[in-house]
Parts: C-alpha cells; structure tokens; sequence
C-alpha cells in the first residue's frame, strides 16, 4: 500500500506522541528538531486529519486535532460576495440558522480565514518547495507551523512567518508580470489578499510545469544542436 | 553525483503540434516520442551537482574503503594492495560504473571505465 509520511511540529517538552491519521492509528517518531512524523497510509485526496496524543517530560497528556493538506488546494477566486455571506451568517444566531446554513456555517466558508486556510496553503508552500528543490532551487528561511487547529491563536510573530514564507519561495524562482506581490501584513487581511496570496503560489508551480515541460534530457542533443 | 539516465524514445523526435485558440500559426510544441524511460532532465539541479553542489553523506570504513551516499546513487571507492584505485557508482535505477585507476611502473596513470 503507498504511504506517506506526515510531520507536525510540537513544543520541544514532548517526549510522545501518538494517535489517528485519517482514523488509523500510529506512533509518531522525532525524526527532527520538534519535528514528530509517521509513515501513513496515503490519503487519496491528499488531506489528513490528525488526532494525537502528546506526553511531555513532566507527564503532562494533551490533545492535538490538525488537518494536515499535501499538494495544491488553492483558492484564488474569493469575491466580496463571499466575504458579506460569511458576515451574514456570522451575525446569525447558529441555532436560528436553517439545516443548510448550519452546514455551510461548519464547512470552509470561502469568506472566512481560518485555520483551514492556514494549513491548506502552508501545505501548497511544502509541495512547492519539494518541486523546487527537485529541480535545484532550495528556498531559505522557510518555517512551516504544521499544526495550525482551533485551539491555537496565531501569535503576529506567526502570521509574520506565513508571510515571510510566501516571500522565500516567491524570490526563489521566476515570476509572472501579473503575479501579485505578498502582502505587506495580516493586519486588516482583506479577500483579495487572501487570493494574492494563493495566486503566487499558484503561478509558481504553473511556472515549474512549464520549465519541466520545456526541458531537454540526456540522450536528446548533440554538441553544436539548439 | 547523480545517475544520469538517457531517455530512450520509441518515437525519437515526434512532437504533437498544438494549435493556441486565438492566435494564427501559433502552436504549442509537445513531446509525443513515447519513451520507455523518461531520462535525466538537462537542468539546474544536474548542472549544479557537476559543479559539486550535491547533497552527500561519506562514510570512511574500518577496510580503509569510502562510501558516499547520495540521493540518485552510492559511490564506493576501494584502496587496493597493488596501489590501483576502484571506484564503483551504482545509480538507484541498478544501473552502475566503475572507475579504475592505476599507477603504472613509469609514473604515469592509467584510468579505465568499465
């Protein structure tokens, strides 16, 4: 069966951990600074939900649930639209919602940015920095969170990092006229920053496509050709 | 180092032509040679590693032997008796070369490629 290995990191004061990936259970290892990972089945979307059980030195037990996204998932089409559905149901009471409004309330409204924005586009900047790196272009000064869930409050310091981070991989490698710029902070995000943010990486990897697509390999030219 | 692999088409130099909506006598070139293996692509990543920027890992043996690990293949390098050198790297595709070299009797040196 293909696997995958999936990482988050934790506080360094944690000695175990283990729990549910996707609903299998595993035991995690220390493969790096902070960095606990397991080989897992792979997930044929690409999504694993986390649900894991952490011991500290001092026997201290806590509960970690996370959604861990590989591959691109981006969203770079939000409109105002779909910011003034999400304040409308916002300003709603969640039990004088009708059954559907309550549905689309806990699923990822396009018009909020929550922690499943947060993991879904630190899991596109891992999958970029992969094909990058495959390719020769190793992207410095990245710091990936990896366990972004409900529980957590980004600190500045966090969202500064996120930033930072699209900054790297967006110096690293050509760019498109049109590709937008990163934004200055999370301060007053607004929607179309949020797309920003999710176009970069999306031209990016368009970029790495078609690069691949126009190279030359061993075996195909003779000196003198092209 | 990296194992280079050559691509082997079955259709040596087919392309599709693709026509771009909108744009007259444009077309998009796109490789149709078919290979059975897909080669090693000419890049940065290659280049780079020509000029040493590979990532390795050189273990210095207890036989006096050296083993340098590194992401596309294993290079060994044996310190014969007779004074001769034998460096074999084995790519991850199985594929392997090996380099020997002797120091002859009158100072010069000979290097073989098996």
């Amino acid at each position: 069966m293909a696997s995958k290995v999936v990482s988050v990191i934790l506080e360094n004061s944690i000695t175990y951990v283990s729990g549910y990936v996707n609903g299998i259970e595993y035991t995690f290892t220390l493969t790096a600074e902070n960095t606990w990972s397991a080989e897992v089945a792979t997930s044929d979307d690409n999504i694993y939900r986390l649900v894991l059980t952490a011991i500290d030195n001092n026997g201290n037990v806590s509960t970690i649930s996370t959604t861990l996204y590989y591959g691109l998932n981006l969203i770079t089409d939000r409109t105002q639209g779909d910011v003034n559905r999400y304040l409308y149901l916002k300003n709603k009471n969640f039990h004088e919602m009708t059954t559907e409004e309550q549905m689309e309330w806990v699923s990822d409204l396009r018009g909020a940015y929550n922690v499943t924005d947060l993991s879904r586009v630190e899991g596109a900047m891992d999958y970029l920095v992969e094909r990058l790196k495959e390719n020769g272009y190793y992207v410095n000064g990245l710091k990936l969170k990896r366990l972004w869930n409900m529980k957590y409050i980004p600190s500045h310091a966090d969202m500064e990092q996120y930033l930072d981070n699209v900054r790297f991989i967006r110096s690293v490698f050509a760019t498109m006229t049109s590709t937008p710029s990163v934004p200055d902070s999370m301060v007053h995000f607004t929607y179309k920053e949020a797309n920003d943010i999710e176009q970069i990486l999306f031209d990016v990897d368009y970029l790495i496509t078609e690069m691949v697509k126009a190279m030359f390999y061993s075996n195909d030219l003779f000196a003198g050709e092209v | 180092m990296i194992d280079v692999i050559d691509r082997v088409p079955t259709n040596a130099g087919r392309v599709k032509l693709i026509p771009v909506a909108g744009q007259a006598n444009t077309y998009d070139m796109v490789r149709a040679d078919n290979p059975t293996v897909a080669g090693t692509s000419i890049n940065r990543a290659l280049l780079m590693a020509m000029q040493g920027f590979a990532a390795s890992k050189t273990v210095f043996n207890a036989d006096g032997s050296i083993t340098e690990t590194g992401d596309s293949g294993t290079m060994e390098t044996v310190f014969n008796s007779d004074g001769s050198i034998v460096e074999t790297f084995t790519g991850k595709s199985g594929n392997s070369i090996v380099r020997t070299t002797v120091v002859n009797t009158d100072g010069s040196i000979t290097q073989t490629i098996s």
